[in-house]
């Protein structure tokens, strides 16, 4: 219990540390870090709310279920759902933390006279403060107290060791997946091919219902038959609203459940309201044994984590001692240097080769999904060049999943930033640079989306595919000044081998760079429409495209000047917020 | 760009150099002397200011009043001229995670415009003397402590610069690439080079440097040649027992704490 509540007290203080003030940090630094922490706050404040209110619910359902009515089938739904939805969580929730980087770092509290033992309960009541653990625990621990108030006094004894049961099994479960998740991810070459693997398949997962909707068969309601079902309705009215007889609840234990925690405690609930406290019994043992079993392994894993040391790869055999690197034309050597870092540095992240393997396949998808429905999308049945349009959204996806870097390209470097500042780079060649690497990047990510378009579709005028790279070109121009203006003012501390929250730059500058982006592409998107659906000329299209562009250069040439000035400026505090102060 | 004036004697010079955080004078009027071709240490207690004076000197943090020349170069109106003529190894490495060790050397060679052939050919002999050639093609991150500090001063030395600033260059390395470490710095100024060290370990120092400098509080308290020093401490007393004198940590402060009876 003292080791519990010495945990609890280091949370507390780790969360309150965090919003205190550091002398180190500029007016602008201290607002935008502020900025940053409200989001938590608000969470928080809206997070009790909603434990009190699944009390609450859980309390009115424990009341309602031993009575007769017509919806206990509806509220086994939603506990079944939200069951579900929990077990899945406690699956993936650890897995998604580690490969984020937050991996429980136990190996300090090694030093500390604490037992292992009680170290692993105190991992366990931590999970207690999971949002979706903490609304479970209050909706399944005030079940039982609804049922007492509607006299079930036997059910709710046996609800509420179900309760105790399922919370267990779930804390106990996502500790061992999080331990798990620590001895998998704590080699850094390990943990990123895990990461890579782990987000590949979830994207490719969140493809599947389109794709199966698109080419499974498909079974078309007739017309009349929701007519039927309704004068049926008309014919019978109540019928399907009689109360439930007693026996509700089905059999005590099919054989399909003993593999599945979350239906072992719904069948439990249900034959504890249902009268039926003995036959509850039945689910109540394998739902103990399997809570049991899972921390019998997880604490076995805990202090495996704890006892063996750390694991690295086996280190790759030196090559040569120097490295391709190009210069890149029209760039000074320390211009194409820093460019060439850059682009390297992206590509060694999970962030940048997720996006890079992945944006071709978002594009294919959408394209085999377009073009097997392709009125569905059209206004007016019309055919549209799907494939253009794929390209076009191709670069525009591009530039969106470039923002981690165009938007944080100075702090994203880390210490590899004072490393550039104390080199003789000039920050005229430090925003060059990093624009030349920008450039690399969307093209490496537009020109496979373009392609796959392109085979997908090649239908649409010559013109307007020609004036892709060019559109491109033009959008690019314009928000290579305003990454590095908004990467000067409001740098955001970065780990690149880390995804989603952890990689993102500020929030700010995102929103900020995102409709710097639809404002870039205003112009184009118009002159374009203007030239096709008005003067009916892709050649014109074109032509105008062209000449934005070189418009675009010359606004971007300025912009980069100012940009240099900021940078000149904001040196010291990009060094600190860098490295992470 | 400005050339450094060949007939001044010092690599390093500052007057006044102040840098104030809010209220707080880091670092309060040092004057720094320090002559080309020497060793020197910077010694100080932790918070004392010596990794703020560092900063100021290589650009990195921005005085807040005072003049500095580097090697005969006003870092502030000419700092390009400056980086290309010395080589940093900071408190935090500056390195790149994610480059490899040989990506790090080239990276800092392209940047200071060397060729393929000397890239080359220096990159694999600090390679081979900070015995990272089998390490180079494993990224940085990869690398232990010892290893990063050997490759970040791989790195400050690449270049060929005149004048080392090195931040603790001996912690966190074996003894074998402490050696190593120092017969190279003995050489670096052997060929005329500066090299301006802090360090907390006051033996290395002692048996290192020729010209030390005590910071305490913000303020140069001492400053010349170690044998000056000792001549002026009178009693003969090491650098350890002078430091002490400096800083103000004498036999007073010795801690009373019985219950520490082991």
């Amino acid at each position: 219990m003292h080791t519990a509540v010495v945990m609890a007290w280091l949370r507390w203080r780790l969360l309150v540390n965090l919003l205190r003030p550091t002398k180190r940090r500029d007016a602008l630094e201290r607002a935008s870090r502020a900025i940053q922490v409200i989001a938590p706050v608000i969470f928080f404040l809206i997070f009790i709310p909603a434990v009190i209110l699944a009390g609450f619910g859980g309390g009115l359902a424990g009341w309602y279920l031993p009575q007769s009515g017509n919806f206990h089938s509806a509220v086994f739904l939603v506990l079944r759902t939200i069951l579900s939805v929990e077990f899945l969580l406690a699956l993936l929730a650890p897995l998604l933390r580690a490969s984020q980087g937050f991996t429980p770092n136990v190996s300090r509290f090694l030093l500390l006279p604490i037992p292992v033992r009680d170290l692993y309960v105190s991992e366990v009541l931590v999970a207690f403060v999971n949002p979706w653990v903490a609304l479970l625990a209050a909706g399944s621990l005030l079940l039982p107290v609804g049922m007492v108030l509607a006299g079930e006094l036997s059910g709710a004894c046996t609800a509420l060791a179900a309760a105790a049961g399922i919370l267990v099994l779930l804390t106990g479960l996502e500790t061992l997946v999080s331990t798990s998740a620590s001895l998998l991810f704590r080699d850094r070459r390990r943990a990123e091919i895990a990461t890579f693997v782990l987000m590949a398949s979830l994207a490719a997962a969140s493809f599947l219902p389109g794709l199966l909707t698109t080419f499974g068969p498909v079974k078309r309601r007739l017309p009349d038959e929701k007519k039927i079902e309704l004068k049926a309705e008309q014919r019978s009215p109540g019928k399907s609203k009689q109360p439930e007889p007693p026996g509700w609840s089905g059999k005590p234990l099919p054989l399909w459940a003993l593999a599945y925690p979350p239906e072992l405690y719904a069948r439990c609930v249900a034959l504890s309201a249902d009268h039926r406290s003995g036959a509850a019994l039945l689910p109540l043992a394998p739902l103990l044994l399997w809570a049991s079993g899972i921390h019998w392994i997880g604490a076995g894993l805990y202090r495996r984590i704890l006892e063996t040391p750390e694991v690295s790869s086996p280190r790759r055999r030196g090559r040569g001692v120097v490295v391709p690197w190009p210069r890149l034309p029209g760039l000074s050597d320390a211009a194409s240097a820093v460019a060439v870092a850059q682009v390297r540095l992206v590509f060694r992240s999970v962030q940048g080769k997720i996006q890079f393997c992945i944006l071709p396949m978002v594009i294919l998808v959408m394209g085999l999904l377009w073009l097997r429905h392709p009125k569905d999308l059209a206004p007016g049945g019309h055919s549209l060049p799907v494939g253009l349009l794929l390209a076009v959204a191709g670069i525009f996806f591009a530039m969106m999943t470039l923002e981690g870097t165009l938007l944080n390209q100075f702090a994203m470097d880390r210490a590899g930033l004072t490393l550039e500042f104390l080199s003789p780079i000039s920050d005229r060649d430090m925003i060059l640079g990093k624009a030349a690497a920008g450039a690399l990047l969307v093209a490496s990510r537009s020109f496979p989306a373009m392609l796959v378009a392109a085979l997908l579709a090649p239908g649409g005028s010559v013109f307007l595919w020609l004036s892709l790279p060019f559109a491109a070109l033009a959008l690019f121009a314009l928000m290579a000044p305003l990454g590095a203006i908004l990467s000067a003012l409001l740098p955001r501390p970065v780990d690149p081998g880390k995804i989603t929250k952890q990689n993102q730059p500020h929030f700010v500058a995102s929103i900020l760079g995102m409709l710097g982006n639809l404002f870039a592409m205003g112009p184009i998107a118009g002159l374009a429409a203007g030239a096709v659906f008005l003067l009916e000329s892709p050649a014109l299209a074109l032509v105008f495209v062209v000449l934005w562009t070189g418009i675009a250069l010359l606004i971007s040439l300025s912009l980069l000047r100012l940009a240099e000035r900021l940078l000149a400026q904001r040196r010291e505090n990009l060094a600190l917020v860098a490295q992470g102060r | 760009m400005t050339e450094p004036s060949e007939s001044v004697g010092l690599a390093l010079e500052t007057h006044g150099l102040r840098r104030n955080f809010g209220e707080l004078a880091a670092v309060d009027g040092v004057d720094l002397s320090v002559p080309r071709g020497t060793l020197y240490g910077f010694l100080g207690p932790n918070g004392a200011g010596k990794s703020t004076t560092i900063k100021c000197l290589t650009g990195l943090l921005r005085p807040s009043g005072g003049t500095m020349r580097i090697l005969g170069i006003d870092p502030e109106n000419n700092p390009l001229a400056v980086k290309r003529r010395v080589g940093v190894v900071p408190e935090d490495l500056a390195l790149f995670d994610r480059l490899t060790g040989a990506e790090t050397l080239t990276f800092v060679g392209k940047v200071h415009g060397l060729d393929k052939a000397t890239l080359r050919s220096r990159s694999k002999e600090l390679l081979d003397l900070m015995d990272l050639t089998a390490a180079s093609d494993n990224l940085v991150s990869d690398y232990s402590h010892g290893m990063r500090k050997k490759i970040a001063l791989a790195a400050a030395l690449l270049p060929g610069p005149h004048l080392l600033f090195l931040d603790e260059p001996f912690e966190g390395i074996d003894a074998v690439a402490s050696r190593q470490i120092k017969d190279l710095l003995h050489a670096f100024v052997g060929r005329g080079g500066t090299v301006f060290l802090t360090s907390h370990i006051l033996e290395i120092v002692e048996r290192l440097c020729s010209h030390v400098g005590v910071i305490a509080r913000g303020k140069l308290v001492a400053q010349g040649s170690l044998q000056s020093l000792r001549q002026a401490s009178h009693d003969g007393k090491n650098l350890e027992e002078i430091f002490l004198d400096l800083v103000g940590a004498g036999e007073d402060r010795i801690p009373q704490m019985e219950w520490l009876s082991g």
